[in-house]
């Protein structure tokens, strides 16, 4: 008979074998072998979001030494050409500002809330100008009759 | 911090708690979390021994059975063992679904 399993089937690899694999790859992520086989079993999750950190991280950097490589090439290109007259772009002087959008998001939140203080302060303005001048008109009502 | 559960038996303070190695062993010794109800009289004795290894590695099988006979809440004693050991197996599977998936509770 074929394909006799169920929950009583004999596991493929068993949970020691799984763990014993894995245990040099929390290793590699910086745990150490006691931990990983006798520690707080939570630690597990933390160090694995660590290491998934250090690798957007490296990741990322990877991305942005590129970007530079790539700027510095197009910077020479034309110069390197054959009979060319060009002479190479300078290099940029200052490195990319790593927290332009965080400071753009910053400066906008803060225009919006001195727009919103500047309606809001119009609208006191209007409110208290049209008291008064409502008042005005009563007054030159009540004098005239 | 991983559960644990503590408690003092005859003037002596007992922790329970399972960890990757524990949790592994019992494994080897035959435990199986998904046939816990099907086989209650061979699965609970060995959820029960190993859940005191890790802190008590003196302990006999005997006394973690005679143990168990004294604990009141059996069916929420076990439940609570068998949540600390299904929490160690789960340590180490990958929680990249985290990101997007609602979080639900059971009440």
């Amino acid at each position: 008979m074929r394909g006799v399993g169920g929950k009583d089937a004999a596991p493929l690899m068993s949970l020691m074998a799984v763990f014993e694999k894995a245990c040099p790859q929390y290793m590699a992520m910086g745990m150490s072998y006691d931990q990983f086989w006798d520690g707080d079993v939570s630690a597990h999750r933390m160090y694995r979001k660590a290491y998934r950190q250090i690798l957007l991280d490296q990741n990322r950097n990877a991305w942005l030494q590129g970007m530079y490589i790539y700027e510095a090439l197009l910077a020479v290109g034309r110069y390197t050409k054959a009979f060319s007259k060009a002479k190479p772009a300078p290099y940029r002087e200052e490195p990319y500002d790593l927290f332009e959008e965080e400071r753009k998001q910053k400066e906008e939140q803060k225009q919006r809330e001195r727009y919103f203080r500047m309606r809001d302060k119009l609208a006191s303005f209007a409110k208290a100008y049209n008291e008064k001048r409502q008042e005005s008109i009563i007054e030159e009502v009540d004098e005239s009759a | 911090m991983s559960k644990q559960i503590s408690f003092e038996y005859e003037s002596k303070q007992y922790t329970l708690e399972y960890t990757v190695r524990t949790a592994g062993q019992a494994n080897d010794d035959g435990f199986v979390l998904e046939q816990l109800s099907d086989k209650p009289a061979l699965m609970i004795p060995k959820l029960v021994y190993w859940s005191f290894i890790r802190h008590q590695k003196w302990i006999t099988r005997k006394q973690t059975e005679e143990i168990y006979s004294w604990i009141k809440d059996k069916q929420g004693f076990i439940s609570a063992l068998a949540d600390m050991y299904a929490e160690a197996v789960n340590a180490l599977i990958d929680d990249e679904e985290d990101a997007g998936n609602a979080n639900w509770t059971l009440s």
